[in-house]
């Protein structure tokens, strides 16, 4: 019965959905605050109905019942709970079902805590998220139904792709989906722009709360991507400029973008009808992001099985979002009224080169996903646009602007002054060309692009600081004063400052790991040794050993440091043999920051050797850090409470008239 | 019943959630430009405070403040007006009313319509545990031949194992799997009549039904070590009954049924169901689909013009085939059609073609060429695979 309640609670939340769209438009036409005030309650009514819905397949996952098809394609019973749990989403269906289930959440949360927002504006924004529902759901039950059932049921399931069996799936799909979708919030903002919308100071407010959370999660799902892809796969690589990555990279550069120019309109109410534009332009790279991913345009672990109806269906929810919300904005936006005046050298002004050096870098990135899509698409032949379209073109974008970042915190708002603003960043300047100098000094004849990287991300952790130095303003009222000073400072500004810090990190990382790792690959036998780094690898041996649902080669090595043993490294070839599907698992041991990292090639024919890849990876470990760092800034930022209340509580029952 | 219960329940629930507002009594609102007056005047007092903090200077403050000052009397003015305007509206309450009768009747309606062409009503959740008590009687099956399984992993060459493992895999639908099994217990063990019938029997329950070349060998071989072995002698008759040869068929099936055996009863409902339909519906869905009224007119055929009938039925569907060769479905339904036919030749044609209709890279060519490969259908390509 409960998979049955479940589609059914989804169907309903369909209906629902109709409800939570066409009555408070009704309302907005004809002013009825009754008709408004059904969007918030719809709108928790249809979040009830999805989880429901979840619930019931979740169970049917737990319970292993293979009656549900999708159940019984990618789950199997001897699988561990962990993976059962998972495997909801480890699929097309149930993940689209997720996708849905934190739509409406967002929805709902928009209605639970909306309350300083006016009603008209909070109902078009659940109405904007209502029809995003429709679209999904629509999809879900005609073309990606996860409650299809099987009768005669079979006994075992198909298993779940291998490489997804892993813990990055527990966490990987839930935080980018909480940030693509975080995002739709924005764009549900932006869509009914004009007088209402985003542009009100109430609205303003949200988007930049929205937006800020959205782009929280999208970080912290990218670097687990990134991460879950680079030791389960087994190239070394962090990050490989793949379409699918590209994919979710666009929103976070536009989604950044929509950050910043939203303090803009926050603060001053300038750049409104830019932040608008941009709001929409995330979401619909968030959409896009989905229909690449989804539509098996692009193959990889994450297309799952593809099927063409999906893919002109998701083509077709496309183009009537971005294009309905573009001609939406055609016609409102000149109605828009213009905010205040900045000068070009100001924080106004800082926060403009910003949007633009990303929007541009989020345009690079897409010219390069989607052009060899549409060249073979147009003429069949196939190229890969890979690295070295993406370093000539997005790295010299990146640089200019990390560069810019710590000055952009010291302009003042309006009317400012590089000169002074340049005059405390001598300490931020000098730490960089030390750190710069130090790098081409270790690691002699370095190249110069490297030392000025590592420069670079120096500058940007340290600059980061300068605004709170400054504002604390130590030298001028003494080192008390400074720090009560300091403590005052309300949180966004720590939070500000904690995420360009992160920035900084992620950009020591990337630099270091790439100019300079090192990689060797050589035919090991055992008691073979091979250098890493100052470090000494020792191949122990290859031996076979079983898991619970797969074989495997494990290759053992112990590290050495000059002769003692510092640490024991496995390295593995699987076999999974439910689907006779075979995997890399990398060796990883960090030490300090740095990584060894190994592994297995093929054996050689007729010897007692195996090829081994090691690679010294110098740092890398910051790549991440980095993008943990940032996210502790966005948490700092959204705590701060003057982002929190937006505007003052109304103290009275609800539904009753105001006092004024 | 209870299904439907709950249905209503959930549906009166969420509906109740969703249009409680318009139960209400009219109830006024905050205008939004009386919320944005609250907003803007809390920007100022923010201005107040990085002025005081020494964040923004004098001048810029000054012309902040001012530009604030400006949208806030712009918002009052605005919110006053529209206190000023609202106060009569009869005619919302009349929208109110009709929007709430509208919600409970269409919601429903829509729900109940979409829900009953997309779902499976009535069709119970069957968790594993729970399937295992009833279906298998053993609570503990999947467990033990987890165990079995581990075992035969470890040690490989335990004939027995594979033995006892062989019919309940078929027992539980994994006839792949049986077919594996029982090939290492003959492997390890030797030919005898119980596993040949055995693996004959998993080959045809793997090929959906289809006394394919390779399991009416086994049975052959099994009925030469014991020439009355049931099982073997009543798989043996539905292989002359899906080539057609029925006289044969009902000849061995009669001899099963007499022997009042294991599996006398399958023999006599088989020769009451020969009598009653076309040889070639009696292999149990694996003929080409024929809906009932057409199955109905052959019945009251003669053999002749039922095997015309069959004959023009599977060509126009070859021909569809050949215009619209996107439909792997329809492949397999014609390669088993001219399996079940007799004719190999025809068969390899079949399945070259759709072998061709799909790229290499496409999942359903490599159906297609598995479920041909268990019709015992080869093509050049399949075999040099």
């Amino acid at each position: 019965m409960i998979p049955e309640l479940g589609h059914y609670a989804l169907v309903l939340a369909l209906a629902l959905s109709l409800v939570q769209v066409v009555f408070p438009l009704v309302g907005a036409r004809t002013g009825d605050a009754r008709l408004l005030a059904v969007a918030p309650a719809a709108a928790m009514s249809v979040f009830l109905c999805v989880a429901f819905s979840f619930y019931a397949l979740t169970a049917g996952y737990v319970t292993s019942d293979f009656s549900i098809r999708n159940v019984w394609e990618n789950s199997h019973s001897l699988k561990p709970m962990l993976y059962k749990i998972t495997g909801v989403w480890g699929n097309h269906e149930g993940s689209m079902l997720l996708w849905v289930l934190i739509l409406v959440f967002f929805g709902a949360l928009v209605a639970a805590f909306g309350a300083n927002l006016p009603l008209r504006l909070k109902a078009l924004v659940i109405a904007v998220q209502g029809m995003i529902s429709i679209a999904f759901l629509l999809f879900i039950l005609l073309t990606s139904n996860p409650f299809t059932r099987l009768d005669p049921a079979p006994f075992e399931g198909n298993d779940l792709n291998p490489i997804l069996q892993d813990i990055g799936l527990a966490i990987h799909p839930p935080l980018l989906y909480l940030g693509y979708v975080g995002f739709s919030v924005c764009f549900s903002f932006a869509a009914p722009a004009g007088t209402d919308g985003a542009t009100g100071a109430a609205g303003a407010r949200w988007v930049r709360r929205w937006t800020l959370a959205a782009g929280m999660f999208l970080t912290a799902g990218i670097a687990m991507g990134s991460y879950w892809a680079y030791y389960e796969l087994g190239w070394g690589g962090w990050w490989f400029w793949d379409p699918v990555e590209n994919a979710s990279f666009m929103p976070w550069l536009s989604g950044t973008a929509l950050l910043h120019s939203a303090i803009v309109m926050e603060k001053r109410s300038a750049l409104k009808v830019w932040t608008i534009l941009l709001a929409i332009l995330t979401f619909s790279l968030s959409l896009l992001g989905t229909f690449l991913v989804r539509s098996g345009v692009l193959t990889s672990v994450h297309s799952f099985a593809s099927d063409p109806t999906r893919g002109v269906f998701i083509l077709m929810i496309l183009i009537a979002f971005i294009g309905g919300s573009l001609v939406l904005f055609g016609v409102r936006a000149p109605n828009l009224k213009t905010g205040g005046l900045f000068a070009p050298i100001s924080r106004e002004g800082a926060l403009v080169l910003n949007n633009l050096f990303l929007t541009v870098a989020t345009a690079t990135v897409l010219v390069g996903t989607l052009y060899p899509l549409l060249l073979e698409a147009l003429t069949g032949e196939k190229i890969s646009v890979g690295p070295p379209y993406f370093d000539l073109t997005f790295g010299p974008l990146m640089v200019p602007l990390l560069i810019a970042v710590p000055f952009g915190t010291l302009l003042p708002w309006k009317r400012g002054d590089l000169y002074a603003a340049a005059q405390r960043l001598w300490l931020a300047l000098g730490v960089a060309i030390i750190a710069g100098l130090v790098t081409l000094w270790i690691e002699t004849g370095a190249p110069v692009l490297a030392a000025f990287g590592i420069a670079l991300g120096a500058w940007l952790v340290v600059g980061a600081f300068a605004d709170l130095w400054q504002k604390a303003s130590f030298r001028r009222v003494g080192i008390s004063t400074g720090l009560s000073r300091l403590v005052g400072l309300p949180r966004s500004v720590f939070g500000s400052a904690i995420a360009h810090a992160g920035l900084g990190v992620s950009v020591l990382g990337i630099v270091a790991a790439t100019a300079f790792q090192t990689e060797t690959v050589k035919t090991m036998a055992p008691g073979d040794v091979v250098p890493v780094a100052g470090y000494e690898l020792r191949f122990e041996g290859l031996q076979p050993r079983k898991g619970p649902n797969y074989t495997e080669d494990v290759g053992r090595f112990a590290l050495l440091d000059r002769g003692v043993k510092v640490a024991e490294m496995e390295s593995a070839k699987r076999v999974y043999t439910a689907r006779r599907m075979p995997t890399t698992e990398a060796g990883i041991e960090t030490r300090f920051l740095n990584q060894v990292y190994v592994a297995l090639g093929d054996p050689v024919e007729g010897q007692n050797a195996i090829v081994v890849r090691v690679w010294w990876k110098p740092l890398v470990t910051l790549i991440w850090f980095g993008c943990v760092v940032m996210v502790i800034g966005g948490i700092a930022s959204l705590s701060d409470r003057r982002l929190r209340i937006g505007a003052p509580q109304p103290s009275r029952p609800r539904g009753v008239a105001p006092a004024e | 019943m209870l299904f439907w219960i709950v249905a209503a329940v959930i549906t009166v629930v969420a509906l109740l959630l969703a249009l409680a507002p318009l139960l209400r009594a009219a109830a006024g609102e905050t205008t939004d430009d009386a919320r944005d007056v609250a907003v803007y005047r809390q920007q100022l007092e923010e201005i107040d405070r990085e002025r005081e903090a020494g964040l923004i200077g004098q001048t810029e403050a000054q012309t902040a403040r001012a530009e604030i000052g400006r949208r806030l009397i712009a918002a009052a003015d605005r919110a006053d007006a529209l206190q000023a305007a609202s106060g009569s509206g009869g005619r919302p309450r009349a929208i109110a009313r009709m929007a709430l009768l509208a919600g409970i009747v269409l919601v429903p309606a829509f729900t109940l319509g979409s829900y009953l062409v997309l779902g499976s009503p009535g069709f119970d959740a069957m968790p594993l545990a729970a399937r295992n008590d009833r279906e298998v009687a053993n609570p503990e099956i999947a467990e033990l031949i987890g165990k079995a399984e581990q075992h035969l992993a470890e040690n490989p060459e335990d004939g027995r194992g594979w033995d006892v493992l062989a019919p309940i895999y078929l027992r539980l639908g994994r006839y792949g799997d049986s077919v594996i099994a029982w090939r290492n217990a003959i492997r390890l063990l030797g030919e005898n009549e119980t596993r040949l019938a055995g693996l004959g029997e998993a080959i045809l329950a793997a090929a959906s039904g289809i006394v394919t070349a390779e399991a009416e060998q086994a049975f052959d071989k099994a009925l030469a070590l014991r020439p009355d072995h049931p099982k073997a002698l009543f798989f043996l008759g539905l292989a002359r009954a899906q080539q057609n040869d029925v006289a044969a068929a009902r000849q061995i099936w009669t001899k099963v049924a007499a022997s009042g055996k294991d599996w006398a009863g399958a023999a006599t409902s088989a020769i009451a169901e020969l009598d009653q339909r076309n040889p070639q519906v009696a292999t149990g869905g694996a003929a080409p689909k024929i809906d009932d009224e057409t199955m109905a007119a052959a019945a009251d055929m003669d053999k002749d013009a039922q095997r015309q009938m069959i004959d023009g039925m599977i060509a126009r569907l070859d021909e569809r085939l050949r215009g619209q060769p996107d439909d792997s479905e329809g492949w397999k339904r014609l390669i088993r059609a001219y399996v079940v036919l007799g004719d190999k030749a025809k068969a390899a044609d079949a399945l070259a073609r759709a072998v061709g209709a799909f790229t290499v890279t496409d999942a359903r060519r490599d159906e297609i060429l598995a479920f041909a490969r268990d019709l015992g259908v080869e093509t050049q390509e399949t075999t040099t695979q």
